[in-house]
């Protein structure tokens, strides 16, 4: 392992610091590489352990010095006064909390049902030209001309088609993200009042 | 080192590092190495810890075209140092009197 990819794990594994706090750890350790210079790279890194294992140490110290920090004195009254707002604003939030929970996911919903509404039509538009095309290609010994129209149409619609088929991939990475960011948002918010 | 070296002791190690001249943390890091067994992923949060309480501050200095962050003692710092070393001192003396003079109580 070099270098780069150390940083890299260690970034990832680091990820769960808080901003300010995971680029200063990370500033500090690219620092470190810096003064060590490279030809003790393997050294450094030998002796800071695996990425892994470094991170999940930085983790538990970090947070362990910070919760030994003066927070203590007041946050007994604070936790207090935040209990009882929770009490007290219960019979609003829960509903309010539950009515955008369900917003969001209607949100995604909505995309999905546009996501599938949007293939349905491409396939209908597919088959309806197929069809067109076919019934052009019979009717041409009987006239010529309404068997060519016929056939025209059928391709138009392959091209509006085939046009359109691009914006399936796009409304499916909005999907995506947006289901992605709301799900990771709302754990996340779980996870810091547990 | 056979002897472990506990964070307290780092702290003050670290804090007598910066007391006469800024320094950085490479050259902290392989000062307090001289005498403790220590990880960076252990001493780093120490670090950390001392600039939250307001005992370091840091500054960044370009240095050979890179960043370079250096940590200095605060008034507070200067007076936690004050007590940890009293407290050493006190500690060392009495350790040497049961260990070199076998003194008992």
């Amino acid at each position: 392992m070099n270098r780069e990819s150390y940083l890299q794990q260690l970034k990832k594994y680091l990820k769960k610091l808080p901003h300010e706090d995971y680029v200063d750890a990370i500033d500090y350790f690219t620092e470190y590489f810096d003064e060590a210079g490279i030809e003790n790279e393997q050294i450094v890194i030998k002796e800071l352990g695996t990425p892994k294992q470094a991170a999940s140490e930085l983790l538990n110290q970090l947070v362990e010095k910070q919760t030994h920090a003066p927070v203590k004195t007041w946050s007994m009254k604070r936790t207090f006064w935040l209990a009882l707002l929770a009490i007290f604003a219960a019979p609003i939030g829960i509903p309010l909390a539950l009515t955008a929970i369900l917003l969001l996911f209607s949100g995604i919903l909505v995309l999905f049902s546009l996501l599938v509404a949007f293939i349905s039509l491409l396939v209908a538009d597919f088959l309806v030209a197929g069809k067109l095309i076919l019934r052009g290609l019979v009717a041409l010994p009987v006239s010529f001309s309404g068997g060519v129209s016929l056939i025209g149409l059928g391709a138009l619609l392959i091209g509006i088609g085939l046009l359109v088929l691009p914006v399936i991939p796009t409304i499916w990475k909005i999907t995506k993200r947006w289901s992605l960011s709301t799900v990771t948002r709302l754990t996340r918010k779980q996870v810091i009042r547990s | 080192m056979y002897y472990p070296v506990s964070s307290v002791l780092i702290e003050c190690i670290i804090l007598s590092v910066v007391e006469t001249t800024d320094s950085y943390g490479y050259e902290i890091s392989q000062t307090v190495k001289l005498v403790a067994d220590i990880k960076e992923s252990t001493l780093y949060p120490i670090l950390k810890k001392l600039e939250k309480n307001g005992d370091l501050t840091t500054y960044t200095q370009i240095f050979q075209g890179r960043k370079r962050k250096y940590y200095s003692l605060t008034p507070v710092g200067k007076e936690h140092l004050q007590f940890l070393r009293h407290e050493w001192s006190n500690y060392r003396d009495s350790l040497d009197a049961i260990i070199e003079g076998g003194i008992r109580e």
